[in-house]
């Protein structure tokens, strides 16, 4: 069956920043599309997204649209996939004529815990303004072994070592969401 | 030896901006497809009754099938305005003495019999729909090569061409394009690289379409055995006449265990044709295949060369260069599937939009479950030298198996500024500094190159480029 899709839209004014925080522990199948315009002056905003799950489905959509000129956005999507847990991402930024001296840059990076898991990502750029900044990146793999071993050698077992790293790995972006949410989400870093 | 003066893929310069010479034919099919028209072409030639049944099929399925739609539009091309069989030759020429001389000017002012001559070890002429010069220095003929244009494989090695021809690599129900051109392909190379054969001179096969509102539908068929290694050249002009015509080819590798194979193709169409090809490898054990591409020219091309990672240590690399000027669009990218453990992967490719064209990568990187340790990285980098542009990044990532590692970059930019400035104030021009940018920031794909093409390409896309930035 397929899930009823939340939507989240923001407009930003002028010379505001808008932070838009989004988070999945995978408690049930989740899709959702968040959608940004900057349409005004100097507006900024920041897609962020923190998952993850041993089982569900998540669905993310986000899109944002630069439409003024010193616009400015980021979209950083960071997950761990256990279990039979998956993720399908779809992304998009799109710098529309105009948008002069637009700053955008959308990231996602999965780390997959088992052979189970799955992640797919079609992430998408859309550029019709020469005079900006767009970058985009995307990893997804396992906890690198080398980690690991240093790890070991400093005298911590592999299965605490590999917790280790990824608590790493989603901790030091958990400052970056308001307040409430980051707290949401550290009450939820244990189960990990 | 003599100095010469290799053009491979420029006639006089200007990017599909070269001279139409009187068409030149002794068959031509009637505009337009039905099956009367692909039954004509395999009567035509001679073909056994199984490539007249495929044929058939292909049509069938053509019919069938719709005409994409996901990327850039095609409406404006008319399958019924095309003519998809053009003869010039009643046979194959064995030396330049015998090339009529209409079509060996044209060849000659290409290069290609001067670049036969210097660093070649065989070379393919085609004009129209068919092959009508072939040649391979005879020291590879004797170690089992085989290199000759699909037509004369389909006489001449049955077996071969029946066992590899669309059955197992791309298929001609894949899309409509592909269809098509099962039903009317004609030409292309077939090369065929026995076991433990180290070809360490490059093959080139020449496309020219030279006739107006045509189609060219060039198969090519490459088959690298067990351990050997064989670099192939393609190369494709056309003049200009703003009737819009059809380039649709496919091309069918198979990397077996431990062999390396390498296709490079430049492909500098006139700005009327719609360029939409299928190519895909299949590698086996520890093989390699290397796609080297530039894409020049043309109105619309749609091209997204893909490697099947079939055996285990299997390796790709796409090295990819689309260049989008003003009317075109440049639908390009790369596909990689690991299906297998160690398998790895790596994908580069530069575009440049300028002068309102519009660029986009579009990328499939699949990896499935049980390719365990597969590893590829993706980096696509666009530069935007003026602001009337578009430029897409569009990669699609499928993992189902952890332990991998997979990595993506983009970027899209300007020319920067400061970079200009500095060379302006050791003495360059604006224009020569801008052309210094865009060679260092095509460097990765034009050092694959032979030197010739590398030289050609980077006073291509100046040529093209000069004048459009403001």
């Amino acid at each position: 069956m397929k899930t009823k899709r939340e939507t989240i839209e923001a407009r930003v004014p002028k010379g505001e920043m808008r932070i838009v925080p989004i988070v999945w522990f995978g408690e049930g199948d989740r899709a959702v599309k968040a959608r940004v315009v900057l349409d005004k002056p100097g507006s900024s905003a920041k897609v962020l997204c923190l998952f993850f799950a041993k089982k569900g489905k998540f669905d993310l959509h986000t899109e944002i649209v630069h439409d003024a000129p010193n616009t400015f956005s980021r979209t950083l999507i960071k997950g761990v996939l256990d279990g039979e847990a998956a993720a399908d991402y779809e992304g998009s930024v799109t710098i529309n004529k105009g948008a002069k001296n637009a700053d955008a840059d959308l990231n996602e990076h999965a780390i997959l815990l088992s052979s189970k898991a799955r992640a797919n990502a079609i992430p998408r750029l859309e550029v019709l303004e020469n005079d900006v900044k767009a970058g985009h990146g995307a990893t997804v793999g396992k906890v690198s072994d080398e980690e690991i071993f240093y790890l070991e050698t400093r005298g911590l077992p592999r299965e605490e070592a590999k917790k280790l790293i990824v608590r790493g790995f989603l901790d030091s972006f958990v400052n970056e969401f308001p307040k409430e949410e980051a707290e949401n989400i550290r009450a939820q870093l244990p189960r990990l | 030896m003599a100095k010469t003066t290799i053009a491979p893929i420029a006639e006089h310069g200007r990017t599909g901006g070269s001279t139409a010479l009187p068409e030149r034919f002794i068959y031509r099919a009637k505009p337009g497809i039905s099956r009367e028209v692909v039954e004509t072409i395999s009567r035509m030639k001679n073909e056994p009754g199984w490539m007249r049944e495929f044929r058939l099929n292909a049509y069938e399925e053509f019919v069938r099938l719709p005409v994409p739609t996901w990327g850039p539009d095609l409406s404006g091309l008319d399958f019924q305005a095309i003519t998809y069989y053009q003869k010039t030759e009643e046979r194959r020429y064995k030396s330049w003495k015998e090339v009529p001389a209409d079509i060996k000017n044209t060849f000659e002012k290409i290069g290609v019999p001067q670049a036969e001559r210097a660093f070649l070890a065989g070379v393919i002429g085609q004009y129209e729909s068919e092959g009508f010069y072939q040649k391979l220095r005879g020291k590879w003929e004797e170690k089992g090569v085989i290199f000759c244009d699909t037509d004369t494989a389909v006489q001449k090695y049955p077996e071969m061409v029946k066992k590899y021809f669309m059955t197992e690599c791309i298929h001609a129900s894949e899309h409509k394009l592909a269809a098509l051109h099962g039903a009317v392909w004609s030409g292309g190379t077939f090369l065929y690289v026995p076991a433990g054969v180290h070809i360490d001179m490059p093959l080139q096969t020449y496309f020219r379409m030279n006739a107006r509102a045509s189609g060219q539908f060039e198969h090519t068929l490459i088959i690298v055995e067990e351990g050997a290694s064989v670099q192939y050249i393609e190369g494709c002009t056309a003049p200009l006449y703003h009737n819009n015509s059809l380039h649709a080819a496919v091309v069918e590798i198979f990397v077996k265990k431990g062999a390396r194979s390498r296709y490079t193709t430049i492909q500098n169409w006139s700005k009327d044709v719609y360029n939409l090809n299928t190519k895909r490898a299949i590698v086996e054990e520890d093989g390699i295949q290397e796609w080297v591409g530039g894409s020049l020219g043309s109105k619309v091309t749609m091209l997204y060369p893909c490697t099947v990672l079939k055996g285990r240590g299997s390796r790709a690399e796409h090295l990819n260069i689309a260049v989008a000027g003003p009317g075109q669009h440049k639908d390009t990218g790369a596909k990689v599937m690991h299906l297998a453990p160690d398998t790895s992967s790596n994908i580069v490719s530069k575009s440049i939009s300028f002068g309102g064209g519009i660029s986009t990568y579009r990328g499939l990187l699949k990896i499935v479950k049980g390719a365990k340790g597969s590893r590829s990285h993706v980096q696509c980098d666009a530069l935007m030298p003026d602001n009337i542009s578009q430029s897409n990044t569009i990669p699609y990532i499928k993992v189902n198996e952890e332990d991998v590692t997979l990595g993506h970059e983009a970027k899209v930019g300007r020319i920067s500024e400061d970079l200009v400035f500095y060379l302006m104030s050791r003495g360059l021009t604006e224009q020569e500094a801008i052309n210094l940018v865009v060679q260092g920031f095509m460097e990765p794909i034009a050092k694959s190159l032979p030197l010739e093409y590398a030289v050609e390409l980077n006073r291509l896309i100046s040529m093209e480029m000069e004048g459009s930035l403001g």
